[in-house]
């Protein structure tokens, strides 16, 4: 960076000068205001890896190596949440049996496995009169899974950016949805194989979706 | 629940992006941006969905100002999914993956309005944008993709690139200022926008070549 001679003095300048006539341009081609990015809905990357189950990339092949979820791991909801989530989600499941009568059936939402679009079952959005519920059909079986693997189940927004989570899944049953918490508003259904290793955040590797 | 993002901070929401450049970075030492563009180019999903993760909201953008939001979802997938087939034909030379996906969606704007029956010259093209984009500092679809090139190029530079431009561009700071104001030594702030300037210039170019 050495201006001791006459020749490196100039070309600096001059390439002092090319940048701020350069800045001035591209200043005025950008205009007075910071662009503002829309934020992409989610049903855009859902259409897209739907269309590539025709003509898949080939990683998709490998059911570990994931969807999208992957790329949007859930960072933002605090670890606490999402325990409570779980133990809330195992407690009320095993209770609600005995809520009886007042359920109204709000939504319905077919499940397909991402990766083949095969039917996979249904998820019923049910209004107890205390919260939302989501009862759990499935058609067929989740697979087996390794000692340290487990299925769970979770509701996530159409930014796929927030979501939570309604526990570990093995087989049909009913999910309480955190108290707040609004299927509307969360109305992706997905089923992740997550593995055991303490860590509550969606692991990416979902495999069967639905959204309402 | 917020649903637009400021480009410079487009990496804080597209946790995607984010955690995909740790992975780059970790997994290989040097030039992150020619990793991610090897893996697209060879076909691998996590690629496509890191790109999507990165350039999706600049190329969905561009298409609702341009179309509406509704065409905007079509046409952006489109845009991905033809970009994937033609993956092969990529060439990195000309230009960052950003510069030839928004060249893409504007060739795409343009079948779209020709679909629609307009006809296809730029300054037809001005008037439906303009109407649709009363309100906006802009009036018309080249200066639209300007702007969207430019965007797109600005939130994928490197970080102390991006801040110096940004301060220049929109905070109105000239160099010596921003030297002060970040603690970067001048020269630095000198080069770092000089580079930065350079990259926006060869992605306009590039957004310019039919694809």
């Amino acid at each position: 960076m050495s201006h001791s001679n006459g020749f490196g003095l100039e070309e600096s300048e001059a390439n002092d000068r090319e940048t701020l006539e350069l800045l001035d341009e591209m200043k005025s081609r950008l205009g007075a205001t910071q662009p503002v990015f829309d934020a992409p809905p989610a049903e855009i990357w859902m259409g897209i890896e739907a269309a590539l189950g025709a003509d898949p990339p080939d990683a998709i092949h490998d059911p570990t190596v994931t969807t999208s979820l992957d790329q949007y791991r859930k960072r933002r909801r605090p670890v606490g949440v999402l325990l409570g989530a779980i133990a809330a989600a195992v407690l009320v499941a095993v209770a609600i049996g005995e809520i009886g009568d007042s359920t109204t059936t709000i939504g319905r939402v077919d499940l397909a496995a991402l990766e083949t679009g095969d039917a996979y079952g249904t998820a019923t959005v049910v209004e107890t009169g205390s919260g939302q519920t989501l009862q759990i059909e499935l058609s067929r079986d989740l697979g087996a899974v390794a000692d340290d693997e487990f299925y769970e189940l979770w509701v996530i927004d159409t930014n796929v950016e927030g979501m939570y989570s309604l526990g570990p899944i093995t087989a049909d049953g009913t999910f309480v949805v955190p108290d707040g918490v609004d299927v509307h508003e969360f109305p992706i259904v997905d089923i992740s194989l997550e593995q055991d290793d303490g860590d509550p955040a969606h692991g990416g590797a979902s495999v069967v979706r639905g959204q309402l | 629940m917020t649903s637009a993002v400021l480009a410079r901070d487009l990496d804080a929401p597209s946790d995607a992006f984010c955690e995909y450049r740790h992975v780059v970075l970790t997994s290989s030492s040097e030039n992150p941006e020619a990793w991610l563009r090897a893996k697209f180019v060879a076909g691998e999903a996590d690629a496509l969905a890191a790109v999507y993760a990165e350039h999706g909201p600049a190329v969905y953008t561009y298409a609702n100002r341009a179309v509406g939001a509704e065409k905007a979802k079509d046409l952006t997938q489109e845009v991905f999914l033809s970009a994937w087939r033609a993956r092969h034909s990529f060439n990195p030379e000309r230009g960052s993956l950003g510069g030839w996906l928004m060249g893409i969606t504007k060739n795409r704007l343009i079948d779209s309005y020709r679909k629609a029956g307009r006809r296809v010259d730029e300054a037809e093209l001005s008037d439906t944008v303009q109407a649709r984009m009363a309100g906006d500092d802009h009036h018309s679809f080249q200066s639209l993709t300007d702007r969207m090139v430019l965007s797109s190029a600005l939130a994928t530079l490197p970080d102390r690139q991006r801040e110096v431009l940004t301060l220049a561009f929109w905070g109105d700071r000239t160099q010596q200022q921003i030297a002060e104001e970040t603690g970067l030594p001048l020269g630095t702030v000198k080069s770092d926008m000089r580079r930065g300037l350079l990259r926006l210039r060869a992605e306009l170019e590039q957004s310019d070549v039919p694809q």
